[in-house]
């Protein structure tokens, strides 16, 4: 009874001043969220503002890559590999012709190796367009999203007329190009790219010295320069750290070493860098399209083997060797020689390599790719822990995941 | 200051936007041309005599790597020719797996399957979207217009401007030459060429069996291999 006479309601400081018990709250974003290219699971663990912990969660767009080149020839993988960064699909195309072209020894006639690069370096453009402005996008600049999509319009216009398609190109063939450039082709690309130079520059204006953008991405995202090396970080996502390491020059393929560039470096490795990054590649892309243009030379596209390509249709009518070869490339596939080898290209994310592996059949024994964006991906979780849930998307963005190649 | 001045600028960019000519079209109204090289669907050929140019090889059907063609072939005798030869009995095409890869069409030995540019209309129902032989061979006439490519115009993609190859013997390069009226891209000098007096050229397939009779015996003629319209006006627009 004494107790009550003492019990005063009013509570004391320390208890005012106590730690709310509060719990950490788990937010799932995605699969299927606006801001996720592609479909991925991010599963955040937020206090408050503030992600303490990220786990990207991939498998939604999972395909079984891997396993459907096994069962098929290696012709007939080519179409599998558009799918794989679909924003860029001539790079994956030409990627693994390339592969299979080292496995057998192949040395491809010098104009399909221009007209390869010139393939490369539009779809570069076209995927570092949609990166760099869709930040804009997501960081509430729709108008900037538009300027990229217009020039990346006139780049997938100039695609359908040298391939057919918009985005499934399944351009190129093992020994070459299965096409020439149509008549008239080069000089439409050199007047797209006057326009795309201008488009670009419409984007780089509204963002780059845009003073919320720059606040919005300046020291957000950022991945020190180790911790991007550890990562196996590649491409546009490495060079923004500062470390000047690009396939094209490192060792160059085709005819990238007889092209005058540059590869862009970055200083920070945050948003702004990679965004910046990719605007400056744009325009090292498009130099390096105007010299290949200049030099392509004439000649042949496709080698001439019948081992390897498809006999042309006078000779499968007037000759039995003809018909033979046909028949034999059709039914049997390329005859790729047993043996294994790591062949890498870089395709817009980064470093694109394939580990193919061949027991001297038609068809692939193993086709693994190593594709960019994996290792991005795993390495999310450094741009992000510690650091506010609004910068998840743009870095997301920045580091241009792309669900189809991550997951084959 | 900065928010200021960048907020300005945005607003000069939107209101230059909001003063100029779309760039869009208004889809229904306008219709924006096809590229020439446009891969949308399939047709079955027959030949200038109205015999079936599919010989039943099943090529195509091995090549596909979605595995969406179906051959039944048999032997029987032509009902033109009377001679007994491959035919197909049953084709079926499955949209709905095909990726348009158009390896089937390239693989042809006879060019009898060939890729035409306008879609397949939207259907119903699944069935909509099974290509049978009646379809396919439908498709031949009624998207006869825009049928572009079969083996051969896609194996003359391939050659130099100007070739003659030996058989069998493996040839150095060519040296530069001039564009042969054979739709092989010219590629030098397209500029000089005039684009636009060759896409006439292209509607000369619109007669109907034209193409196909160049199927086997005329297979290199001129007239067999139309040059893709080349369309000028969307060059840097
Ligand atoms: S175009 Fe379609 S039907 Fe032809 S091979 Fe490719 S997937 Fe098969
Ligand atoms: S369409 Fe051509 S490839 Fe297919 S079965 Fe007929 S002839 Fe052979």
């Amino acid at each position: 009874m004494s107790n009550d006479a003492t019990y005063d309601p009013t509570p004391s400081n320390e208890e005012l001043e106590a730690h709310l018990q509060t719990r950490n709250m788990v937010l799932n974003l995605g699969p299927s969220h606006p801001a996720t290219h592609g479909t991925v699971r991010l599963r955040l663990e937020l206090d408050g503002e503030t992600i303490v912990k990220m786990d990207p969660e991939i498998g939604y767009l999972h395909r079984g890559f891997q396993k459907s080149c096994e069962n098929v020839t290696w012709m007939q993988a080519l179409p599998y590999t558009d799918r794989l960064d679909y924003v860029a699909s001539l790079t994956n195309n030409f990627g693994f012709l390339s592969a299979i072209e080292h496995l057998m020894g192949v040395e491809i006639p010098e104009r399909a190796q221009y007209i390869r690069v010139v393939g490369a370096e539009l779809h570069r453009i076209a995927s570092h367009l949609t990166t760099a402005a869709a930040l804009g996008l997501e960081l509430g600049g729709f108008t900037a999203f538009l300027y990229g999509v217009e020039a990346r319009e006139l780049i997938i216009d100039r695609v359908t007329e040298l391939t057919g398609a918009r985005l499934t190109t399944n351009f190129g063939r093992i020994g070459g190009l299965n096409r020439d450039l149509p008549p008239g082709w080069a000089e439409k690309v050199l007047k797209s790219l006057v326009k795309i130079e201008e488009l670009t520059a419409e984007v780089d204006g509204l963002l780059t010295r845009n003073r919320i953008f720059t606040d919005r991405t300046r020291g957000t995202g950022v991945i020190t320069r180790d911790d991007a090396l550890d990562f196996g970080f590649t491409g546009p996502c490495l060079r923004a750290c500062g470390v000047s390491y690009d396939v094209r020059k490192a060792t160059p393929y085709w005819v990238y070493d007889r092209l005058d560039w540059e590869v862009p470096v970055g200083m920070n490795g945050d948003n702004f860098d990679r965004y910046y990054l990719r605007i400056l590649e744009i325009h090292q892309s498009i130099k390096m399209i105007r010299q290949a243009l200049e030099q392509l030379p004439e000649g042949p596209v496709i080698i001439d083997d019948w081992r390897i390509v498809l006999p042309p249709k006078d000779d499968v009518y007037g000759t039995i060797e003809g018909l033979i070869a046909h028949f034999k490339v059709v039914m049997e596939g390329v005859p790729v020689p047993p043996g294994e080898l790591y062949h890498s290209t870089e395709s817009a994310n980064g470093e694109l390599g394939w580990y193919l592996r061949s027991d001297g059949s038609g068809r692939p024994y193993k086709v693994h790719v190593r594709a960019p964006g994996f290792q991005i991906l795993s390495g999310m979780q450094r741009l992000c822990e510690g650091r506010m849930l609004a910068d998840l998307v743009p870095t997301f963005d920045t580091i241009n995941m792309i669900g189809g190649e991550v997951e084959q | 200051m900065g928010y200021l001045l960048s907020t300005l600028k945005s607003l000069y960019a939107t209101l230059r936007q909001a003063l100029s000519k779309p760039t869009t079209v208004e889809f229904p109204k306008v219709k924006r041309e096809r590229a020439p090289r446009i891969r949308a669907s399939f047709a079955l050929t027959k030949d200038a005599a109205g015999d079936e140019n599919c010989i039943g090889c099943k090529k195509c059907e091995k090549v596909c790597p979605s595995e969406v063609i179906t051959v039944v072939a048999s032997k029987k005798p032509s009902p033109v020719t009377g001679k007994a030869r491959g035919y197909a009995d049953d084709f079926t095409l499955n949209l709905q797996a095909c990726i348009i890869c158009e390896l089937c069409v390239q693989v042809c030995p006879t060019d009898a399957i060939i890729m035409v540019k306008e879609q397949e209309a939207p259907g119903f129902s699944r069935a909509d979207l099974t290509l049978t032989m009646d379809k396919l061979y439908k498709n031949a006439e009624t998207k006869e217009k825009w049928a572009w490519a079969n083996a051969t115009v896609l194996g003359e993609h391939q050659k130099p401007a100007e070739e003659k190859k030996p058989a069998l013997a493996p040839k150095p390069v060519p040296a530069a030459a001039a564009p042969t009226p054979t739709g092989a891209p010219a590629t030098a000098t397209p500029a000089t060429a005039p684009p636009a007096t060759a896409a006439p050229t292209a509607p000369a397939t619109a007669a109907a069996p034209a193409t196909n009779a160049a199927t086997l015996a005329a297979a290199r003629s001129p007239a067999s291999v139309s040059p893709p319209p080349a369309d000028e006006k969307k060059g840097g627009a």
